[in-house]
């Protein structure tokens, strides 16, 4: 990590993780319902749908209902807009889903943990079946401005017989489960 | 297979994928991971809703006293896949349950994250646990 990284990551409270608290807790998905971001939204156990048209990949995420769209037939703008989930453009290398995607903001975790990103992030994703019912994803990050050298990260996920279903991310419902079930358990543990 | 057969296969394919065992919309620092409890009484209340469902129960202490309990479970979608609806329970209902209780003593226990549910028994019928 740069030193402004590992400030950063320093300064996160979050719920899971080696600093794992429920005291405090700045996660902005825990916090605000913000986006999970990529590649983060893959820590969360939930389902996604990848649905080809010809000429553009949705990618459905279960969790928060938040959905990509993945440009098969452009490249990137010159100076994309900074945006949540960025702008993906994506191809296929033979069996493989190639994602390339630039023009994040700074505002999301890369994951559970906390570690932060600049809107320099640069993130290609490739997903491929291993078999009919196992999807492989890898992923590699590039910050120079967070991170000294590129990483990688991949996750296996299994097919899914069961339809995709309703896990929004309401601010009422958070702060209410949080008052009635996480707060009880920070401090001395009142009853 | 390449774009130009999945296009000419069907305008639209479309694949869905579940992730693994991962921890949930939150993390559990604040339960005792390592020793699982178990608490019976009655159920008070049952919330199917996000972020996570809950149980309320009230439980008699060994000096007669009633604590009122808070179990969390997964979110409802997780606990449908596995068998579990919104009428599992109802309030009045007789419980037993397993529960990985708070750290600090607080009524507050967590029984199930994502598919894998500790043992929650409702008049004497065993639950789907994954």
């Amino acid at each position: 990590m740069t030193p402004w990284a590992l400030e950063k990551y320093k300064s996160a409270r979050p719920p899971f993780g080696p600093n794992a608290t429920f005291e405090g807790i700045n996660d902005p998905v825990q916090l605000y319902c913000d986006p999970p971001g990529i590649p983060r939204i893959y820590n969360y156990p939930w389902q996604l749908t990848l649905l080809q048209t010809p000429k553009v990949v949705y990618i459905l995420y279960e969790f928060t209902r938040t959905w990509r769209s993945v440009a098969m037939e452009r490249g990137h703008p010159k100076d994309p807009d900074s945006t949540w989930l960025g702008d993906s453009v994506g191809r296929y290398e033979w069996d493989t889903l190639v994602v390339d995607t630039i023009g994040f903001n700074d505002k999301t975790w890369l994951d559970h943990p906390g570690h932060p990103h600049t809107d320099a992030l640069h993130i290609i994703e490739r997903f491929r079946r291993l078999d009919h019912d196992t999807l492989e994803i890898l992923f590699t990050v590039d910050d120079p401005r967070a991170y000294t050298k590129p990483f990688t990260g991949r996750r296996l996920l299994a097919s899914s017989a069961s339809p995709m279903g309703e896990t929004l991310c309401s601010m009422s419902e958070n702060d209410s489960f949080k008052k009635q079930i996480m707060d009880p358990t920070v401090g001395s543990g009142a009853k | 297979m390449n774009r130009k057969l999945l296009v000419s296969v069907s305008l639209v394919v479309c694949l869905v994928f579940a992730a693994g065992p991962a921890v949930a919309h939150h993390g559990t620092a604040g339960y005792d991971m390592d020793k699982a409890i178990t608490v019976s009484g009655v159920v008070t209340g049952f919330d199917w809703s996000n972020p996570h469902c809950v149980i309320h129960l009230d439980v008699k202490t060994d000096s007669g006293e009633v604590q009122h309990w808070l179990l969390e479970l997964a979110s409802p979608i997780h606990m449908n896949r596995i068998g579990w609806t919104k009428n599992s329970m109802k309030p009045g209902d007789r419980i037993v349950a397993d529960t990985y209780p708070a750290k600090n003593g607080a009524p507050v226990g967590t029984t199930g994250v994502q598919y894998n549910v500790l043992k929650v028994v409702i008049n004497g019928t065993p639950l789907p646990t994954r």
